[in-house]
């Protein structure tokens, strides 16, 4: 991955000779060095997990201050990878957009309305000089009735996919690996909020990054809302996801 | 004077003995349809029905055969009564923004969404417009909904819900013979006799009776016509 755009990376409005946008490309990047970000469908919900980076000792401690969960509309959330002014920009855009629909429709809007409605948004930034593609991967998800969970997320390129379970940032590899080993349709949030923070846990490169806080929301069929997850849940979910590190470390030893 | 038109050529001949009488009801009133229009919602899906006449004041009725009852989307189903000019032009309006977000979003449109989105039309150009709707139709969210936009544009969903002139004449018989849980060839039934009923009382309403069975699987039109029509007392 390390091109040298030799000339056709200045600008979004150029392709290169062999068929790259090299803007679009150092954007996915820019999401690469990002803490690690999943979202899982289970059988009655999705849950996210964040590695969310402890930049200063001195945050505040709660959740708002430093976030990269949101939610968009009462009954649809996201999480974020990337930039965070970019991302905070393209939430915004998103909160509008599921706003509008609601004034003129009459009702929330569908999640593959929104998420083709933002990624198109985070196209458009693709096709100027004059504006840089946003450095976001944004994981959507709800659970509709009718529907069921659902998860997209949607890149810098603008490209939008469904998924059953999904992640960005910094070890998305090694979150993918652990995602593809879990039988995510017969478990229940209940059970997800575990493998999740087990995940984020065992993805943390002690090493090299920085110290980290695991953050968590889930959306379930039973709220039909995004909603944090409630403290004595975090909690459960935290320990499983320290003792899974444990494990793992004492297994190689 | 003549005191029947058979054709609008024989319009310029009456306008001389109308003038003079000093009835300008006729030529100064906008087409509009005294009408009468229901619609009643069961366990599977809706009945519509409406009459079938628009009149000139009420003295001309300029069409004996008007379909009142207009087709907004595959389920979906508008009664409309008011100025007629002013119903179409709102149906245009829902019908093409419906049928270009079926096809974006890839699935049947909600009646919600179509009642609200003609709710904020007549509510936005409510100093402009005078139209009264009745949306009636069937989705696989909510499945079978009827909703009710009087003038002015206030939405409110019913089991049974009627307007137009000839609406005024039958709340009675609404009030006393609908019950909830009432089977489709009941419905159509309670349906027809209220248009009947309507259409001898209300001279704005009259002609044919129009209605639309909407379900799950189809959107039925059906027609009755003289001696189909349900007959009552006369008296």
């Amino acid at each position: 991955m390390s091109s040298i755009g030799q000339g056709y990376d200045l600008s979004a409005s150029q392709f290169s000779p062999d068929g790259k946008v090299f803007q679009v490309e150092y954007a996915q990047k820019a999401v690469e060095n990002s803490g690690t970000i999943l979202a899982l469908r289970g059988s009655d919900g999705v849950v996210f997990a964040v590695e969310k980076f402890v930049q200063s000792k001195l945050h505040r401690q709660e959740a708002n201050s430093v976030t990269r969960l949101f939610s968009i509309d009462e009954h649809i959330g996201a999480a974020v990878a990337g930039i965070l002014t970019d991302s905070l920009a393209l939430v915004e855009y998103a909160r509008d957009d599921a706003a509008e629909y609601r004034e003129d429709h009459g009702i929330p809007v569908p999640l593959r309305v929104l998420a083709n409605r933002v990624a198109d948004y985070a196209h458009a930034h693709t096709l100027y000089s004059a504006i840089r593609p946003f450095g976001v991967n944004m994981i959507l998800a709800s659970v509709e009735a009718g529907i069921g969970p659902q998860i997209f997320m949607i890149e810098p390129s603008g490209v939008v996919y469904g998924y059953r379970g999904v992640a960005a940032g910094k070890a998305k590899q090694t979150a993918h690996t652990e995602i593809e080993k879990l039988k995510l349709g017969d478990m229940t949030c209940d059970d997800l909020i575990k493998e999740a923070s087990r995940i984020i846990y065992v993805c943390h490169d002690e090493t090299k990054d920085k110290p980290f806080e695991l953050e968590m929301s889930w959306v379930r069929a039973e709220e039909q809302k995004h909603l944090r997850l409630p403290d004595n849940k975090l909690k459960e979910a935290d320990a499983h996801g320290k003792q899974a590190l444990e494990e793992q470390d004492s297994d190689s030893d | 004077m003549p005191t029947e038109f058979t054709s609008l050529d024989d319009l310029s001949i009456g306008l001389n003995e109308l003038s003079e009488s000093g009835e300008k009801d006729l030529f100064y009133s906008p087409v509009s349809d005294g009408t009468t229009i229901i619609a009643v919602q069961y366990d599977q899906g809706v009945i519509l029905g409406a009459d079938s006449q628009t009149s000139r004041g009420r003295q001309l009725v300029s069409t004996k055969t008007r379909f009142k009852l207009a087709r907004l989307h595959e389920r979906i189903f508008c009664g409309t009564s008011g100025r007629c000019a002013d119903s179409k032009a709102v149906l245009e309006v829902i019908k093409n923004r419906l049928h270009l977000k079926g096809i974006i979003e890839d699935s049947a449109p909600r009646v919600r969404v179509a009642a609200h989105i003609a709710s904020k039309l007549c509510y936005e150009h409510r100093n402009n417009l005078e139209t009264s709707l009745i949306i009636g139709g069937w989705d696989p969210v909510e499945g079978p909904q009827v909703y009710a936009i009087p003038i002015g544009g206030m939405m409110t969903q019913l089991p049974v819900a009627a307007g137009g002139s000839g609406s005024t004449y039958i709340y009675g018989y609404i009030d006393s013979m609908y019950k909830p849980g009432m089977s489709r060839e009941e419905c159509i039934r309670f349906v027809s006799n209220c248009v009947s009923l309507a259409m001898s009382r209300d001279s704005g309403s009259g002609g044919v009776i129009r209605l639309v069975a909407i379900d799950k699987d189809e959107a039925n039109r059906m027609v009755l016509a003289g001696d189909e029509i349900p007959k009552f007392y006369q008296g």
